[in-house]
């Protein structure tokens, strides 16, 4: 270490430790400076000694070369010998090894160094337990092989070259790191920082706080009031901490009077004892171990003491201590929970109503999905709850939207709009927010994620608990698959599971594999928690640890984050009390502790609402991220300090708050993003149609235009920015000028424009932005609950207790879904189900039932056993119902058993179990290897474990082939919309199809379930609305023969009867249809009957009585002008394409509706079954497109330079989560690619590891991978060897064939060198992308080329074979 | 911050210095053999062309 650090380290202790009366907060800063210059010290020793040696091996290295070069000049016989070449060359190789080693060793060093800092900071948030920090670093595990470590490092452009991509989380930290402050950043409007704001702010002063109270009156406690906060304020912390010193200074020794309602007593005070949990000071008296509080001591003596005197006292002293109060900021007044809850104002008590609604909404159906999740994989989970998360949001967003008072017009566009925008751009959104989290996570966590593994995860996401450490530490190992899918659904994506996943699939592999047989893993871990949680300090400390890491994590997401998170740790390090442990008093402390975080929270939020009120005027800022901010304000200030102190208060349950805190927080600013964009591009969209119509003619809308581009109004979308770009250089050249002055007054009228439209943008934001916010850390603690209960499942199963912690716990009641009665021995079964899920609950009950009265057989229960319950639970279910099945009369059981849609009950339990047993017997014969059934039993494979695992192994369902059989079967039918209808007899009738399923796999369907009907005929069915109630009625299947079998739902009617009535209402509709077609001055629509059918139904034009209703005429009517009747018909073949069409008529031109067609047309050869036609004109609108197969992303290879296109893996769904699928692997093939040419060139251009020549020329590589694939190793010598290069070359070309898979010059590989490796790239982690056309007819003519030298071949064999015998003949 | 962790640090830098010394050491080896080596095979080359010319 230097002599510099040294000394200031010496300096810093003697300043932290050595003056006794030195606050706790400049403690903290020194010794967080002297940790600083610490490690700059001993880094810098460790980087001097490195760069010193690989100094000397460089000036080594030129020597070498030197004496080649040289060689190169000399004339024989002074050159080098072949042989001392060589050995210069080797040692120079050698050289360069030592070089890495080097390096390798100085990064394991930085790690260890690193290590220790760590160490020294846990020591120092908490002395009092080395020993469980130690643990945590022992558990840690080896750092990253360094060679990894500079392979990423050295991959500079992978983030700035593709900013709209999300960023590589692996790839580089700090990069990530950047780019995760520049997305928030660009939430807040990144021109306009909130220090500038804030000084702003500050000379704006008093008077806008007026302004703010007089136009916001309803938030008066939140946002007017406070002072406003100036640049560089202090931390609260301080201002605590001073106020505390001037009460404190006020403390006089000696004597004076205790003085409260029931004490009035003459004591000696002798010092100060203290701040108490109550807030309060104390004193220390003469006689007494026992504090009093401050408040309560008046320095006159008792008999000085009058009542008007003390009263009068009092009131001064409490001005006084108001007078601080409002001076000083905040802290104390929302420390106080008990006053929070008195200042609560009608909106407040109105947010609280909307918190209780949502709990009330969302957690019944939050707990059925819990408990359905143990039966869908993880993949499938995080989809569930995405679509759940997604669902219940837009359905709040429409609940509140009808609460709120604003012009009808404005509801109904975000009613529309927003709610479909969300859903457009929410995914994309998100996974990028998901990733920058997890990114952060991972680096601030990694540690600790994979000493916890999943427990940590859980911890970093903020979904899950607290108490989860505390209590169920290995529990939580236990469930560590579910913590993860948990932690995942709260953010309802995919992507930060994915993320989280790769760093974590090791370790979950071994979980979940293992599961069965105590594993190595699960050994290993129970040891591990054994030794952690044998010693309660170790858990305490781990525990603080962590919840402070989290909290300063949460404040980390907020602007002005960092002296959050800095005060977070100065509050955890200063109370002595939270780190002995965390005991019922204690905890208290710590709630007092997490609502005065919490009211920095709220303080941001506050500061956050001041500042948006001040950059009103400024039209870039998002009125949407303001909302989404003071959402998150809202979010962490009502679900924050009520929820949180509410719950902590008790001692209990903090399990909920903490991720109901992260989950307000984040989920606002996740959730708002989307709503930001849609605002934004909407203005743009609308001022950007009104300017496309006029360009070019009229001056004014150049500058108008100018005005968008320049204020930066058009920066959210490249594509309209590029394109106004384009219309402004258009109006450049044919003359038209603008001059600066009047694009500003235009930027100025935009101004104000936009902040009339801003008002109402603000409004709805602020609210849908809490909603969001409110509903994310809603969902969020529940799910922490949640999981809690479940990881106490799993610690039961495996074994392994959970520790409970001194705090009380509340005794959570059984899941309201499924409440058995207590069941003696012989007792009537009886249970209730949950409102809304009876099936799923009904069925979940009967197999409870029926399960325990099976009698299995053997030493295995197999899949055949569980297909015999499921198939008697069925029946059951059924006949319950009241359908009568398998020969049974659902009339026998009224006596036995009753069930009203809500509770089952067992009447006769003697008679139920001989039915159940009867039902049973029905089901050996039922249940065959075709049976159905089958399907159902890897779906509940963890309730048959459960339930038979300790008496006999249970099969696993889901690798029985009986059971993958069904299984495809049940899922071709629910995908082709076909239920089975009970009690039905023949199969064709068994059928039912649903409404809305488009051409091609009714076409399917048909082949499949109608016989009837040859396969080879173009089928179609319609499902016709015969009585205008907007359900199909029938459903008419047919061929163009015009065959036509018409299916009803209900057969309520003869068969005859309803066609006639039905064909009668369709002939009246299409004279109509065609009266309309003639009336535009149209050609007669010319289709036969059925085309007529389809188009009403795919159009869903509504009818009465055979007249079209006014609103249909009108679709029908723009629908034929848009489209003209000679292409509507094919137009509309596709009922996706109809229905996009019906709701987006109006915003769609001639042209672009074309496009979507043929697109959509593409995609149909291509065989997709369902398009998503919202989507694909979102594709198309980024100027992306498919060819069917493949999607061209727009993104350029870096290795071929030819555009990236990806095949597309399914052929089902075309929508958001294929496009994003595919689109996603396009980047990732990008940053592969960078990769490749980036090591590629390092390895090779800059010497390193093979030990070769710089003599490379720049360019070279790019030349190389432009090359024919075909070009043989001297073919690449002739063109770029030469000397020493040959040996480069030689090793380039053994590195790009080892890369490629072996096939360079082989006379067999197609395509250049660099589409051989993109090729390989892609196929080492996807299956092998299909030869594009280009490439097929490639490797033809290489295969031509090869006939043709064959031929030759022969012919000059031919030729020999002559010249031979004239020789002969010679 | 305590001695324990000061005198950790301190190990760790030592260690460090060590290792590289080694490796520094060990190229400095290497050099001065490839060096003679290269000498060697000069002066034999030159032999070798002065007994070619007598």
């Amino acid at each position: 270490m230097s002599e510099q650090a040294d000394q200031k380290l010496k300096t810093s202790e003697d300043a932290g430790f050595g003056v006794e009366k030195k606050s706790v907060v400049d403690k903290g800063k020194l010794r967080r400076e002297t940790i600083e210059t610490v490690t700059k010290g001993v880094l810098d020793r460790i980087k001097e000694a490195g760069s010193g040696v690989l100094d000397f091996f460089k000036k080594t290295k030129q020597e070498l070369d030197q004496h080649l070069v040289e060689d190169g000049l000399k004339i024989e016989p002074n050159s080098l010998s072949e042989k001392a070449k060589q050995d210069l060359a080797n040692t120079r190789q050698q050289v360069d090894e030592e070089a890495l080693k080097v390096k390798e060793e100085q990064n394991k060093a930085e790690v260890a160094i690193q290590q220790v800092l760590g160490e020294v900071q846990a020591s120092i948030v908490s002395e009092t337990v080395p020993d469980g920090i130690k643990a945590v670093a022992e558990a840690t595990p080896e750092p990253p092989l360094v060679s990894e470590v500079e392979l990423v490092s050295e991959v500079q452009p992978v983030v700035e070259l593709v900013p709209e991509k999300p960023p590589e989380v692996e790839l580089e930290q700090e990069k990530v790191d950047e780019a995760s402050k520049k997305a928030f950043n660009e939430v807040l409007d990144k021109e306009k920082s909130i220090e500038e704001a804030m000084a702003v702010g500050e000379e704006a002063g008093a008077t806008k706080k007026k302004e703010i109270s007089a136009e916001h009156p309803e938030q008066e406690p939140v946002v007017a009031g406070i002072d406003f906060p100036a640049a560089g304020e202090k931390l609260l912390i301080e201002e605590i901490l001073e106020k505390r010193k001037i009460e404190e200074e006020k403390v006089k020794l000696g004597p004076a009077t205790w003085h409260n309602k029931e004490v009035n007593q003459p004591i000696i005070v002798t010092g100060v004892k203290g701040w108490g949990v109550d807030g309060k000071l104390y004193v220390s008296i003469e006689g007494s171990s026992t504090g009093v509080p401050f408040d309560e001591i008046i320095y006159k003596s008792a008999d000085e003491l009058t009542t008007e005197a003390i009263a009068k006292d009092k009131e001064n002293e409490l001005r006084t201590k108001e007078k601080i109060e409002k001076e000083s900021g905040t802290a104390e007044k929302t420390v106080s929970v008990k006053k929070e809850e008195k200042i609560g104002d009608a909106k407040e008590v109105e947010f609280k109503k909307i918190l209780k609604e949502l709990e009330a909404s969302v957690l019944p159906d939050l707990k059925i999905i819990w408990q359905e999740a143990p039966a869908i994989e993880g993949e499938e989970q995080s989809k569930v709850m995405g679509a759940y998360l997604d669902k219940k949001s837009k359905q709040k967003i429409a609940e509140f939207l009808a609460k709120l008072e604003l012009p009808a017009e404005v509801k109904k566009e975000i009613k529309n709009n927003v709610i479909d925008s969300l859903e457009d751009r929410f995914t994309r959104s998100i996974k990028t927010h998901a990733q920058l989290e997890a990114a952060k996570l991972w680096k601030y966590h990694k540690k600790k994620v994979l000493v916890y593994g999943g427990a940590a995860v859980a911890i970093g996401v903020s979904i899950n608990s607290l108490r989860m450490l505390t209590g169920g530490m290995v529990g939580a190992m236990g469930g560590v698959g579910r913590v993860l899918a948990s932690g995942v659904m709260g953010y309802g994506i995919g992507a930060l599971r994915g993320k989280i996943m790769e760093k974590l699939q090791p370790i979950l592999d071994k979980v979940t594999k293992d599961k069965a047989s105590a594993s190595v893993w699960e050994r290993a871990s129970k040891e591990k928690a054994a030794q952690i949680l044998n010693d309660p300090t170790v858990v305490k400390a781990v525990t603080k640890q962590i919840i402070r890491e989290l909290l300063a994590n949460i404040f980390n997401t907020i602007p002005d984050g960092n002296k959050e998170a800095e005060t977070v740790q100065q509050l955890a390090e200063k109370d002595p009390a939270v780190q002995e442990g965390l005991n019922k008093e204690q905890t208290k402390i710590l709630s007092k502790q997490l609502s005065a975080i919490n009211a920095l929270g709220r303080n941001t939020g506050k500061r956050l609402a001041d500042f948006m009120q001040l950059v009103e005027k400024k039209p870039r800022l998002s009125q949407a991220s303001r909302g989404g901010l003071i959402g998150s304000a809202y979010g962490t200030s009502i679900s924050g300090s009520t929820e949180l102190a509410r719950v902590l208060e008790l001692g209990s349950e903090a399990t909920y708050a903490v991720p109901l805190l992260a989950g307000a927080v984040i989920g606002a600013k996740l959730y708002g993003e989307p709503i930001e964009k849609y605002w934004k591009r909407q203005r743009i969209e609308k001022y950007y149609s009104d300017i496309k119509t006029k360009i070019g003619s009229d001056q004014k809308d150049i500058i108008y235009l100018s005005a968008l581009v320049e204020s930066g109004l058009l920066s959210s979308d490249p594509i309209l920015e590029t394109q106004a770009r384009k219309a402004i250089a258009d109006a450049a050249l044919e003359g038209v000028t603008v001059n600066s002055a009047e694009v500003n007054s235009e930027m100025d009228r935009l101004e104000k424009s936009l902040k009339k439209e801003a008002k109402t943008e603000k409004t709805v934001s602020k609210i849908l932005g809490f909603v969001f916010g409110t509903a994310t850390g809603v969902i969020g603690s529940e799910l922490g609950r949640l999981f809690h209960e479940q990881v106490a499942h799993s610690s039961q199963k495996t074994g392994i207790g959970i520790v409970e912690t001194q705090t009380t716990t509340k005794t959570t009641p059984p899941p309201a879904e499924l409440l058995f009665g207590q069941k003696k021995a012989g007792a009537p079964v009886e249970f209730t189900v949950g409102k809304g899920k009876e099936a799923i609950y009904l069925d979940r009950g009967l197999r409870r039932v029926v399960a325990d009265l099976y009698k299995p057989e053997g030493k295995t229960f197999a899949a055949t056993d569980a297909a015999k319950i499921e198939n008697t639970l069925a029946n059951l279910r059924e006949l319950a119902q009241g359908h009568e099945v398998a020969g049974l009369k659902s009339a026998d059981f009224r006596d036995i058993m009753s069930w009203d849609g809500k509770t089952f009950k067992v009447l006769d339990q003697a008679a139920f179990e001989n039915k159940v047993h009867e039902l049973l017997g029905h089901a050996n014969k039922m249940v065959t290897p075709e049976a159905d059934a089958y399907g159902y039993t890897a779906k509940n494979q963890s309730f048959y474990e459960q339930k038979f695992g300790k008496q006999m192994e249970v099969e696993d369902f889901s690798k029985n082939e009986l059971v993958q059989a069904a299984e495809s079967r049940l899922s071709a039918a629910a995908k082709a919309g076909i239920e089975s209808m009970p009690g039905a007899e023949s199969k064709i009738e068994d059928y039912t199809w649903a409404h809305g399923k488009n051409y091609h796999s009714v076409t399917e369907v048909v082949s499949q379930y109608a016989p009837k009907f040859p396969g080879s005929k173009e089928l179609h069915l319609y499902a016709v609305d015969a009585d205008g109630d907007k359900a199909p009625d029938f459903y008419v299947l047919g061929d163009t023969d015009d065959v036509v079998e018409v299916y009803t739902k209900g057969a309520t009617e003869p068969m005859e009867d309803f066609v006639t009535r039905v064909s009668q209402g369709h002939q009246e509709l299409v004279l109509e249809i065609q009266a309309i077609d003639k009336a535009l001055g149209k050609q007669a629509l010319d289709f036969n009957t059925i085309d007529k059918a389809h188009l009403a139904t795919v159009l869903a034009l509504e009818q009465k009585g055979g007249t079209l209703t006014t609103e249909s005429q009108k679709l029908l009517q723009e629908t034929i002008a848009k489209l003209g009747s000679e292409e509507i018909s094919s137009y509309l073949r596709d009922q996706e394409l109809g229905s996009y069409l019906k709701s987006h008529l109006a915003e769609l031109g001639k042209e672009e509706l074309h496009k979507l067609f043929v697109e959509g047309n593409k995609l149909r050869s291509a065989g997709w079954q369902s398009i998503d036609y919202g989507m694909l004109q979102s594709l198309l609108e980024s100027g992306r497109s498919t060819d069917g197969y493949l999607l061209n992303t727009n993104l350029t290879s870096p290795l071929t330079g030819k555009a990236i296109e990806i095949p597309f893996t399914t052929k089902e769904m075309f929508n958001k989560e294929v496009i994003g699928q595919a689109y996603s692997k396009a980047l990732t093939l990008y940053n592969k690619e960078l990769i490749e040419i980036n090591s590629l060139k390092s390895q090779f251009e800059e010497g390193k590891n093979l030990g070769a020549f710089k003599n490379l020329p720049v360019g070279t590589i790019e030349k190389i991978l432009k090359m024919d694939a075909n070009s043989s190793l001297d073919q690449w010598k002739t063109q770029f060897g030469g000397g020493n290069k040959n040996i480069t070359i030689d090793k380039l070309f053994k590195e790009i064939n080892f890369r490629t898979g072996g096939k360079l010059g082989s006379g067999t590989a197609s395509g250049t060198v660099a589409d051989n490796l993109e090729r390989a790239i892609l196929n080492r982690s996807a299956p092998p992308k299909p030869l594009a056309w280009g490439d097929k007819i490639k490797e033809a003519e290489e295969l031509i080329k090869q006939a043709e030298m064959m031929e030759e071949r022969l012919q000059a064999k031919e030729l020999i074979k002559k010249a031979d015998k004239l020789l002969e003949k010679k | 911050m305590s001695d324990d962790y000061q005198q950790k640090l301190d190990q760790i830098c030592a260690e460090f210095e060590q290792k590289v010394a080694e490796h520094k050491a060990y190229v400095q080896k290497l050099i001065k053999e490839t060096m003679r080596k290269v000498e060697l095979a000069q002066a034999e080359k030159l032999a070798k062309s002065i007994k070619a010319k007598e």
